[in-house]
């Protein structure tokens, strides 16, 4: 027992040491901090390279394997990392990447791909068709299980060889190194979005032919991702930080910055560290804009983003099944009023369900603009008639009292209050509930006691709000609204089903004109507007921030990083 | 003591069975579940049936925690469902962050709380004794990651003097001595706001405890023995006044490698307190069985570690 006790102080002795240690490090403020350089002398001469640039990022991208179950967070680091055959412009269009250019067949069923021949991986290696082909027949792979089957199963023959009856598939053509061709089963415009960075980005096939697929998922690749893009993986510290540093070989020239850093925090964290100028970039809720703006060194730019707010109502609940009242719901709320108020003035209020920039957004449709007294007769109208003594509405002994659910957040808690005022001074009742992501989830997706996901009924949810991300291309959203998307096969939870639209949706995929696709999904967007499945609020705006000294920082609806090739620091 | 030990060991295991058992129901009880977090629209419902059955998620509850405890017993403790990655490996990544942090949080609360407690005991009803009092409560009173915030932005923001957050410079790289002074700098504030509260608990234990010794006949015949004041406080009041402060040591083993989900979050500091966070809201079961089942073997360990210590610290204790 003794010797135990003289344990005791040598660890008493060794705390000592540490404790004294730590109050040293409180010294050490005087050290060297992260701060800029002091001002050059010389007057700025454009674009020089060198320095290193750090990013807020959320979480920590476990897995950078763009093909395995990839998460929101993880796409900006993908998009400095890896490439894919095309990908979208500021004004939402497609442009070469890895291709150089493209063919259609003439049944618009084969889309022929000419690829880049100077494009390397980050180990030295050529990229060639062959990649290509080898990241999109994984997906089909029977043993996949990175979730992303859906992009490619219009290819021909994808489902075939999912489902073990092929040995590839058939769809896909190497022609030779630089050209391959890509046929679908149908004529399918989306087959852009499949090849576009955002859904895919091209493996090697060197380093992963030989891994059995049911192994991906804990390769260690997707700790140390190998890729074609700017920027080169150097090393990663587990929530921390992951460096990567200019890759000198990348096809569209050397990033003039040497290394990227995305740092990794929470975002009140981030917000702090930007403030003390430890982090360069950072995005910027929109209520905390002028805070920012204020910092001398802050350049604060407030961006589009691919994605917009909506309200979605349960249209199996014997109140929202009838279009009329839904069309007053969308009349009784001040949308405008709502966007400006959670938004800080920076949304744009929307009146079809797709982000205001699209092309496909239809320029001559006016929604339902605000008009509470109109609401009410509307709601009079389909026979929705004011119970004085409760003080909500009824039709056939059902009441206007409904479950409001939303994901918990500053946005949505404004916006569940406001909304409840706007519905309750027309007759509704609102309980509002607010719950976490993954509630919402459970809501949206409903699952039996198997979990094994079954179609919705009346109580899973009423009245929500939450926002959808869109691509470029408006094709995807016809998993909220086409009918053969029903629970429990798709993600039209709101159980919306029109025969007019599934056909417009089917015309727009089949069709590879722009203009003729325009026209449709313009019709299709103001059907969608008139019988208001969702009621649409606002296009999410962000702000993002960088210091001062990042030069070519040009945020938009692509996002932070999409012309990261292109910025510079400046000396200070 | 020794069969006494073996004895505690062994009554830990059901015990620790049980808090699995109660951890994995309630975790089945919130709803939405880890593969819907990754269901994009994107994803189709083929590939969610598949990814589940892959991860032996279709299986009913009482089968897939058999498979738990299966692997468990085997050493494993399973397997990410976001990312694939080992649950142990993510846990021990993160633990060296955890502990540096509240080690250090320890020690210091230790450190300032044992004298602080014992000189205000001393000098009790004096100024110091309330001053200190007034402090202590200030400090129970406070969250810490209130009190966090507070630093931040005085040290940081204002003063300039330390990081915000993060745990490491990512502009420059560090070695040797360097090194360490620059992880010290990032881990003086988180320190500070997670010492807090213990120092200030801990002191009014001492505070209390020196207070009830002193009063004790063995005191008034050391010092009818004509002893110093110093060796009386020092040799023979201390020692039997630690002993409650033991118990609360013993409570906060845990915390020293379960970590702290708040400050950690704060600071962004990496440590198995943020995994839990992100683990939550992700519904990562396999993670947060993992950490539950270190920190409840912790709990057990911590208790016991304790009862030990009493006897070390107190001769009259005996276990047989």
């Amino acid at each position: 027992m003794r010797r135990t006790s003289r344990g005791q102080r040598l660890r008493i002795v060794v705390a000592v040491c540490l404790f004294v240690l730590s109050v040293a490090g409180c010294r050490a403020g005087e050290l060297p901090g992260p701060e800029v350089a002091p001002p050059a002398d010389e007057p700025d001469d454009g674009p020089r390279q060198g320095g290193t640039v750090s990013i807020a990022i959320a979480s920590d991208p476990e897995n950078m394997n763009p093909l395995i179950l990839p998460t929101g967070v993880v796409r900006p680091v993908f998009e400095t990392t890896f490439n894919a055959l095309v990908r979208s412009n500021a004004s939402m269009e497609w442009e070469p990447d890895l291709a150089t250019s493209w063919t259609v067949s003439d049944d618009n069923r084969t889309v022929t791909f000419n690829l880049r021949d100077d494009v390397k991986f980050h180990d030295g290696q050529p990229f060639t068709a062959r990649d290509v082909a080898f990241t999109l027949s994984s997906m089909a792979h029977p043993a996949y299980i990175g979730g992303q089957f859906g992009h490619v199963q219009n290819i021909l023959g994808a489902q075939q060889y999912r489902d073990g009856g092929a040995d590839g598939v058939e769809g896909i053509e190497v022609i030779d190194d630089h050209t391959i061709a890509i046929t679908t089963v149908e004529p399918d415009a989306s087959i852009f979005v499949t090849v576009s960075l955002g859904a895919i980005g091209v493996i090697p096939e060197h380093i992963l032919g030989d891994v059995p697929h049911d192994q991906w998922q804990v390769h260690e690749y997707n700790r140390q991702p190998v890729g074609t893009g700017p920027f080169r993986f150097v090393r990663r510290e587990t929530d921390s930080y992951i460096m990567l540093e200019a890759f000198e070989d990348h096809f569209g020239g050397r990033p003039l910055i040497d290394r990227l850093v995305w740092r990794i925090g929470d975002g009140r964290a981030q917000m702090a560290a930007f403030m003390n100028q430890e982090v360069d970039v950072i995005g910027v809720p929109t209520d905390e804009v002028d805070m920012v703006e204020n910092r001398p060194f802050a350049n604060v730019v407030v961006h589009d983003r691919l994605s917009f707010t909506y309200i979605g109502m349960n249209n199996l609940h014997p109140v929202f099944a009838e279009t009329r009242v839904r069309q007053a719901v969308a009349t009784a709320l001040n949308a405008e009023e709502i966007t400006r108020a959670v938004t800080h003035g920076y949304g744009v209020p929307i009146t079809v369900p797709t982000y205001h920039g699209s092309w496909a957004y239809p320029t001559d449709f006016e929604g339902w603009p605000y008009d509470p007294q109109r609401a009410a007769e509307m709601l009079d109208e389909a026979g929705w008639v004011l119970n004085s003594q409760t003080g909500v509405r009824e039709k056939d002994g059902v009441a206007t009292e409904v479950r409001w659910n939303h994901a918990a957040g500053d946005v949505a808690d404004r916006t569940a209050a406001m909304v409840q005022q706007d519905l309750e001074a027309v007759g509704f009742k609102l309980d509002i509930q607010a719950v976490d992501f993954a509630t919402m989830t459970h809501f949206l997706m409903p699952r039996d006691s198997q979990g094994v996901g079954r179609a919705h009924t009346v109580d899973d949810f009423h009245i929500y709000t939450l926002g959808l991300s869109v691509r470029a291309d408006p094709q995807p959203i016809e998993r909220q609204f086409h009918s053969a998307n029903l629970s429990p096969q798709g993600h039209n939870y709101v159980s919306y089903s029109n025969p007019h639209v599934d056909e417009l949706f089917a015309e727009a995929r089949r069709s590879l004109d722009f203009e003729e696709r325009q026209a449709v999904f313009q019709e299709l967007f103001t059907i969608l507007g008139t019988e208001v499945p969702w009621v649409p609020l606002y296009s999410t705006v962000q702000a993002s921030a960088a210091h001062q000294r990042v030069q070519g920082f040009d945020p938009n609806a692509l996002g932070q990083v999409h012309n990261i090739t292109e910025w510079w620091l400046k000396d200070e | 003591m020794g069969p006494y030990v073996v004895r505690r060991f062994i009554q830990s295991v059901p015990l620790l069975i049980g808090i699995t058992i109660i951890t994995f129901g309630i975790m089945q009880l919130a709803p939405g579940n880890p593969l819907m977090m990754m269901v994009s629209p994107d994803t189709s419902p083929e590939d969610y049936l598949r990814v589940q059955e892959q991860l032996g998620m279709d299986r009913p509850l009482p089968v897939q925690y058999l498979r738990w405890l299966g692997q468990v017993l085997r050493g494993n403790l399973g397997y990410a469902v976001q990312s694939g990655r080992p649950v142990a490996q993510l846990i021990l990544e993160r633990l060296p962050a955890t502990m540096t942090l509240s080690a250090s949080a320890l020690i210091v609360s230790y450190l300032l709380s044992i004298p602080l407690g014992v000189m205000s005991a001393l000098k009790q009803h004096s100024v110091t004794d309330y001053c200190l009092t007034l402090f202590a409560f200030w400090g129970l009173s406070i969250p810490n990651f209130f009190f966090g915030v507070i630093l931040v932005y005085v040290f940081s923001l204002r003063l300039n003097l330390l990081p915000t957050s993060g745990h490491t410079s990512i502009y420059e790289e560090f070695t040797g001595l360097a090194l360490i002074l620059d992880r010290m700098r990032y881990l003086v504030l988180p320190v500070l706001a997670l010492a807090l509260s213990g120092t200030a608990s801990n002191m009014r234990y001492t505070r209390s405890s020196m207070l009830d010794v002193l009063g004790q006949d063995y005191i008034r015949t050391a010092r009818a023995k004509g002893l110093s004041g110093r060796v009386v406080i020092y040799k023979h009041a201390l020692r039997n006044a630690l002993l409650p402060i033991i118990t609360v040591f013993g409570m906060t083993v845990p915390f020293l490698l379960g970590g702290s989900f708040i400050i950690e979050t704060i600071f962004a500091w990496p440590g198995m307190g943020r995994l839990g966070v992100s683990a939550i809201f992700a519904r990562e079961y396999p993670i947060l069985m993992g950490l539950n089942l270190l920190t409840s073997s912790l709990v057990l360990f911590g208790n016991l570690l304790a009862d030990v210590l009493y006897a070390l610290a107190d001769p009259r204790i005996q276990y047989s």
